[in-house]
């Protein structure tokens, strides 16, 4: 027993090591040569980035609190964090000091023209610029409150080939300078979380989006979250509600951020450490696909342990996440939609989740109300809430199965295991009343299962 | 363990110490008291265009211009129709111009307006409330993140300056609901923004 518990902490310290973000942020469209395909950087090459050549914080009164040698340090970290993982081949070289048409030699933005200036170079593609906003002018320039701690987008993408060329970065100095001040709005974080804030914004710029694990985490005390929770939350959850992850002796990184880096960018050691759990989400039908559904994949907890292992090692995606979020309408106005995501059909509700070898349970969720706007997960903002959404997946699937009936899934390295596919319970018709659809999950692995709408629906109004 | 816990920032801000992102943004937690302090125009209005341009000085920043069809004034100064212009850095916000939708009702929290015409909601998602209608036609307002760390801190805040809210204000304080009734709460933002601070 000991031996065995000895052996999940080793594939735990693995992971921990493994330091493993939910799926892509933006995927190809229309435009693209291959659709429903994310987006990516080219990294047969290290990616480049530039740095402002100021300090990284000044305090109100102009004096440097983090100079630019110790900003860019921190910076590089921040990329390392995610160039470190094992499994990835993505690399991020720094190309020295932001040059720019407009900008002082010394490369340090300090207005909004010579933050312009930078923002040039990044959309024409030939500059992927990290800004130090010291003491916070910046955003007070653009209009933005000093709340804002840092924020990321990319720049310029390749629509055709599905390759981002531009990202960029900007930190707020002002959390960094030493002063708590609340009538001017000056607010502090710890050396940490605002590192893990910037590092999260990195993911962005890597182009992963939010992920959703462990929303258990909203019931604790914000800022001393359970650590097996805080394990499995994602650095690229939307909101950082817990303790620094560093601070608490994990890795930056959670599996899930390391999952999904490994699986946008792989290298040849990513078939050797990770499988694949993949299939469908459908209503009640049994035919009709959701999209909006968070599906999270967890290890199977060891009872001869003390910790958590189903929520310290997860790694989630959200069905049709391939898919577009607005397929645009030709029937009351020319509304071509969203340019990103598939438009195939067959994407609706497809999910795929990159899991490190191991025994799986399988489960569906909503994704939170709360996560809207800027802090949305996948590709539905607003997010659909659908009845009968919370659910483990069995092998005897059907629209009338006890939700809380899990059976595991064994993943081994470079397998994939289709056929993982949900029917909800309750979910509200779907056609008219006289459609009749039979459901049939032909791949399924423990036989065939079916079942008639029409019985479903006798049953409803029997009840 | 977080050392920011400290005093006036556990007041001014939620009890809640979540940092939100917004497409791509890393935003500390407001909480309605500081939203209605911050901010330089209370508005609530129907949009009437959203569009997506260069901003007209400096062509590399994107902006998205939002014209709203004004129904309510509760602080500051707006005509009829107000339009202002907001910075925006993601590509998918260029794509469906940050969410602003025609015909949407919304209430503003919104900053004032940099030197350079650029202003935004206050906290972002924070300070955007969606009006949304139940089937009875009741109104309510929701922010961008589902009013979570709104309400936290707010009475005991607003007690160090002497103000008192009427009982529904109260109780809606306390039950911290994700969906605010809007008459409540548009009451409760008259009286923190009317307020000194």
């Amino acid at each position: 027993m000991i031996r065995r518990a000895n052996a999940v902490l080793a594939v735990l310290a693995l992971l921990a090591n493994l330091a493993l973000a939910g799926g892509p942020m933006v995927v190809t469209g229309p435009a693209a040569l291959a659709p429903g395909k994310p987006f990516v950087w080219d990294v047969a090459t290290p990616i480049q980035f530039t740095v402002d050549g100021g300090p990284m914080s000044k305090s109100p009164t102009g004096t440097v609190v983090v100079d630019h040698a110790t900003g860019l340090a921190r910076v590089k970290a921040m990329f390392q964090v995610w160039q470190s993982v094992p499994t990835t081949a993505i690399s991020f070289s720094y190309a020295g000091a932001l040059t720019a048409s407009g900008l002082s030699a010394d490369g340090d933005v300090d207005t909004l023209a010579e933050y312009n200036a930078s923002q040039t170079t990044c959309k024409n593609g030939t500059q992927s610029p990290i800004v130090f906003d010291a003491d916070g002018s910046i955003l007070k320039s653009l209009g933005l409150d000093p709340l804002v701690i840092g924020f990321a987008g990319l720049c310029k993408v390749d629509p055709q080939a599905g390759h981002i060329l531009s990202a960029h970065v900007l930190l707020n100095g002002r959390f960094q300078d030493g002063v708590t001040n609340s009538t001017t709005s000056n607010y502090e974080l710890t050396a940490d979380e605002f590192d893990e804030a910037i590092t999260h914004e990195i993911g962005h710029f890597a182009g992963l989006d939010h992920s959703q694990i462990n929303t258990s985490v909203f019931n604790q005390s914000p800022g001393n979250c359970n650590l097996d929770d805080l394990a499995g939350l994602p650095l690229m959850f939307p909101v950082d509600y817990c303790q620094a992850r560093k601070s608490a002796g994990l890795p930056v990184l959670a599996p899930d951020d390391v999952a999904w880096i490994s699986s946008l960018y792989p290298n040849a050691g990513y078939p050797s450490a990770y499988g694949t759990i993949s299939g469908f989400i459908y209503f009640s039908d049994g035919i009709t696909q959701v999209q909006g559904l968070n599906v999270i994949a967890r290890f199977l907890d060891n009872p001869n342990t003390v910790q958590d292992e189903s929520k310290r090692v997860a790694v989630s995606v959200v069905s049709g996440y391939l898919f577009t979020g607005n397929p645009g309408q030709s029937i009351t106005t020319t509304n071509p939609g969203s340019p990103y995501g598939s438009r195939s059909p067959a994407l609706i509700g497809y999910y795929e989740i990159p899991v490190p070898p191991g025994t799986y349970t399988v489960q569906t969720e909503n994704i939170d109300a709360r996560f809207v706007g800027g802090s949305s997960v996948g590709p539905l903002d607003r997010p659909a809430i659908t009845y009968g959404a919370y659910e483990f997946w069995h092998h005897n699937e059907s629209a009338f199965d006890d939700p809380s009936l899990k059976d595991p899934i064994v993943v081994s390295a470079g397998q994939t295991v289709n056929g993982i596919d949900f029917i909800l319970n309750s979910t509200p018709p779907r056609f008219d009343k006289y459609e009749d659809g039979m459901a049939f999950l032909p791949s399924h692995p423990a036989g065939l299962f079916a079942f008639r709408r029409s019985a479903f629906l006798l049953l409803r109004r029997g009840s | 363990m977080r050392k920011l816990v400290v005093g006036f920032l556990m007041i001014v801000f939620s009890a809640c110490l979540s940092l939100q992102a917004q497409r791509g943004a890393y935003v500390h937690p407001a909480n309605l008291d500081y939203l209605a302090q911050q901010a330089e125009i209370i508005l609530r209005g129907h949009i009437v265009s959203a569009r997506v341009e260069p901003h007209p000085q400096f062509s590399s920043l994107q902006t998205v211009v939002v014209t709203l069809k004004v129904d309510k004034v509760i602080k500051g100064k707006a005509d009829s129709t107000h339009t202002f212009r907001q910075f925006i850095w993601d590509l998918r916000d260029s794509a469906d111009a940050a969410g602003y939708r025609k015909a949407d009702e919304l209430l503003l929290f919104l900053n004032p307006a940099s030197e350079y015409g650029l202003t935004s909601p206050v906290g972002l998602e924070q300070g955007r409330f969606r009006i949304v209608r139940d089937a009875q036609g009741n109104a309510f307002a929701v922010n961008g993140r589902g009013n979570a760390g709104l309400f936290s801190q707010v009475q005991e805040k607003a007690a160090t300056r002497g103000i008192t809210f009427s009982s529904p204000v109260q109780k809606m304080m306390t039950a911290r609901p994700e969906k605010a009734p809007l008459a409540v709460f548009e009451g409760a933002v008259r009286v923190l923004a009317g307020a000194s601070p």
